[in-house]
């Protein structure tokens, strides 16, 4: 009981935000980057992993590289698109591609970030993914 | 023959002698006496003939005894006849002496005779045969002489022969009456008919070549006043106009008292020995202008290391005159080649062999300039070295514009590497962003960490351990691209050639990722080490890579599969092998693929591979290309494995 409070309380003030990176360094730093400001994190190394997430439908905000193994980045925007899985994605990448950049905010996507990215860059975009989040208290 | 008849003829009549009176007497008493019985007036004449019988046959003695045994006969024959008187008796008995010394007479007088005759016969036979025997001797050299004859006019013929065939002729003179007789060829020698008529001294000399005549009457007038010998050549012009060249010599025989008294010698036709020398002399010197004028040094060389020959170019390069040269042959080296270079020399010189070296050699002004220096050995027919023809060949401008290849080479290596930096860049981005980006935001999180209340030094701790080891991590690759950028001399050093095919995987790998190709490596586990240039391996590696991500790129409908093997080719060759699946070659391209500014790519330089090639090869290996049984093509090379280091 405590603990369903102690998570729904903090599922409401700390919202879940997820990471897809085959890199692990970026991946970690992310993670905790998130975490520092006090959001909670969680991180995936490729988007088939992410799919199968038992939280999934807690997530606010997905931070999600555009190059992975196996299903890339907007494949993975477009499978979330076609299973109503609303979630703010927010695509970082090393490869700068603008009409890759282009493809990806038409479908909807809160920014598209360059690696490395600014943290003020970062955070801003965290606060939009969560504002437009429909999960939203 | 006849001397031992009449002997014994005389034996046999002297023991027969006075038996043969008294049975001649007995014969002419019973013929006297038988008659005187038919015929009674039978006179005693009978007995006469005994008595001279026996005296023809027995001489004065029988002569004697037969007519002193017919007086007995007669005195006692029967009464038949008258009995003799004194007067009678004594008449017959000296009738009967002087018959037998009549007889006797005549025997020795027919025996002196015969035996005169026999003494004839035998001095005559002795004569004949000595004259046979004299005859024979006679026929016998005669034979002899005419053999000797033959034989004389043989050698004689021969000596003609001979004479004609040389072109060689004897003279002998008369120093008395100086004329001079000659064999047949001096008549030939001189254009004259064999024979025509004996030369004096005088008109020998007026058939020489007005220009040497003098000469030639003075070396024999030297001759005959204090030597024994001389020899003159001299030219001579025939009636006909034609010029020919003569060696004469001669000898003057002298008495005891040392007057000259013959003179003989040889005249010896040498024109085409002459005209053969003439020829041989202008192609020697011909040669003798070549060798002094190429572009080359070059001498002559005897075993015990003494300077034979020398050429004008090696003199005036090197400033020096021939004596100085012969003195100190190697004064022109530089003195930091000279102790290598004799080494070298002195083992050749031990073993017989070909000896090449480069160094340098002082010119005249002082500059030094690298020379190619080779030297080989003649033999002779038994396998010892006679003399060694050296050879120095300037190659100075060689090695400069080698030294200017070898640069403009290592320019290009490096523009190509250049090159493929940029196609690499993305890759090269992606990997240096990548930790970049981990450390911006491991920081700006650390620094949150610390300034939570109360500040949370754990996750803080944590999240700058992750910062130092993605620095580390960018750094490393920008190491590596520096390494590969970096202008420098090559270096040999001994080196895995998995380690350096590691180094270059690492670098390639995200170029692999982004082109979505898998890699297989099959190394093998225990290789020796090769000696060589780990930048310039991993820049051949590197391009081959590349090669294979671009044509695999291409492939839509199967695996992008890179391999990389490598393995021990032969005992001492290291091979690698770089296989992709992608589209292949074109076999009619195969062959260009090696060269310089071939490329199939839209916007290659074309030098990977030429540039690749001619690393391989610096190393002493060998890059080349087979096709896949199955799609897709291999590169590979092969690499000598260092001295000493076997698996």
């Amino acid at each position: 009981m405590v603990n369903a409070n102690t998570q729904l309380a903090a599922q409401s003030s700390h919202p879940l935000v997820a990471i897809v990176d085959d890199e692990e360094s970026v991946r970690a730093a992310t993670d905790g980057l998130i975490r520092s400001i006090g959001y909670r994190a969680e991180s995936f190394a490729s988007a088939e992993a992410f799919l199968v997430a038992e939280r999934l439908q807690e997530i606010r905000c997905l931070i999600l590289d555009v190059k992975l193994g196996g299903m890339d980045g907007l494949a993975l925007q477009e499978r979330l698109a076609m299973d109503n899985l609303r979630i703010p994605i927010i695509f970082i990448t090393a490869h700068w591609n603008e009409p890759m950049r282009a493809r990806a905010l038409r479908r909807g996507a809160v920014d598209f970030l360059r690696k490395p990215f600014s943290e003020t860059a970062l955070l801003k975009a965290i606060d939009s993914a969560l504002q437009a989040s429909p999960h939203q208290p | 023959m006849i001397k031992f008849d009449s002997l014994r003829w005389c034996r046999w009549r002297a023991g027969v002698r006075y038996p043969t009176a008294a049975l001649s007497v007995a014969a002419a008493f019973i013929l006297t006496w038988g008659l005187k019985q038919l015929f009674p007036a039978t006179p005693n004449a009978l007995y006469f003939c005994a008595i001279i019988f026996s005296a023809w046959l027995g001489g004065f003695g029988p002569g004697i005894l037969a007519t002193i045994l017919t007086g007995a006969a007669v005195h006692f024959t029967p009464p038949a006849s008258p009995p003799l008187l004194m007067p009678r008796y004594l008449v017959f008995l000296l009738v009967g002496v002087f018959i037998s010394w009549l007889m006797e007479r005549e025997r020795r007088t027919q025996a002196a005779l015969q035996h005169a005759r026999l003494a004839l016969e035998t001095k005559v036979s002795e004569r004949t045969g000595a004259l046979q025997a004299a005859n024979e001797q006679l026929k016998a050299e005669f034979a002899e002489r005419a053999a000797v004859n033959q034989q004389l006019q043989e050698s004689r013929r021969k000596l003609e022969e001979a004479q004609r065939i040389a072109h060689v002729g004897h003279w002998e003179r008369d120093l008395e009456t100086d004329l001079i007789t000659c064999s047949d060829e001096i008549y030939r020698i001189f254009g004259l008919s064999p024979q025509e008529r004996q030369l004096h001294f005088s008109e020998f000399l007026e058939l020489i070549d007005a220009g040497d005549r003098a000469r030639v009457a003075q070396s024999v007038a030297e001759a005959l006043v204090n030597q024994r010998h001389y020899a003159v050549d001299c030219k001579i012009v025939r009636a006909d106009g034609e010029i020919r060249f003569l060696h004469s010599q001669g000898e003057v025989i002298r008495d005891n008292l040392g007057r000259p008294l013959w003179a003989l010698g040889t005249v010896q036709d040498i024109t085409e020995r002459q005209k053969f020398e003439n020829t041989l002399r202008q192609s020697e010197s011909q040669l003798r202008l070549v060798i002094d004028t190429i572009p080359t040094m070059a001498w002559i060389v005897l075993p015990d290391g003494a300077l034979d020959f020398i050429n004008r170019r090696w003199l005036e390069y090197a400033g020096l005159s021939l004596a100085e040269a012969i003195a100190k042959p190697t004064s022109t080296m530089h003195p930091e080649d000279l102790p290598s270079s004799m080494e070298k020399w002195g083992r050749s010189m031990a073993a017989g062999e070909l000896f090449e070296n480069e160094m340098r050699l002082r010119r005249a002004d002082g500059e030094y300039r690298w020379f190619l220096v080779r030297t080989v050995p003649l033999f002779d027919e038994q396998g010892k070295i006679l003399k060694w023809y050296g050879t120095s060949a300037d190659i100075d401008d060689l090695k400069r514009a080698e030294a200017a290849l070898r640069r403009a080479q290592g320019e290009l290596a490096r523009v190509s590497v250049l090159t493929m930096m940029g196609e690499l860049a993305a890759s090269i981005a992606h990997e240096v962003n990548q930790p970049l980006a981990a450390v911006v935001t491991n920081a700006n999180a650390s620094l949150r960490w610390l300034a939570a209340l109360p500040p949370n030094l754990d996750e803080a701790r944590e999240a700058i351990r992750r910062i130092v080891r993605d620095g580390d991590r960018a750094s490393e690759v920008i190491a590596r691209i520096r390494t590969l950028l970096k202008k420098g001399e090559p270096v040999r050093i001994p080196l895995k050639i998995n380690e350096v095919i590691q180094e270059t995987l690492a670098l390639a790998q995200p170029e692999l990722a982004r082109r979505k190709v898998s890699l297989e490596t099959e190394l093998a586990l225990t290789l020796p080490c090769i000696q060589g240039d780990r930048v310039q391996l991993q820049q051949v590696l590197l391009n081959l890579v590349i090669n294979a991500l671009d044509s695999l790129s291409a492939v839509a409908d199967r695996p992008r599969i890179l391999r990389i093997r490598t393995d021990q080719h032969e005992p001492k060759r290291v091979r690698v092998a770089v296989q992709d699946t992608g589209i292949g070659i074109d076999p009619a391209q195969a062959d260009r693929l090696f060269q310089a500014f071939f490329t199939t790519k839209p916007h290659g330089l074309g030098m990977g591979l030429a540039i690749s090639r001619s690393i391989v090869e610096a190393h002493g290996g060998r890059l080349w290309l087979t096709p896949n049984d199955g799609p897709g093509v291999t590169f590979q090379f092969a690499l000598p494995v260092q001295n000493g280091d076997e698996p």
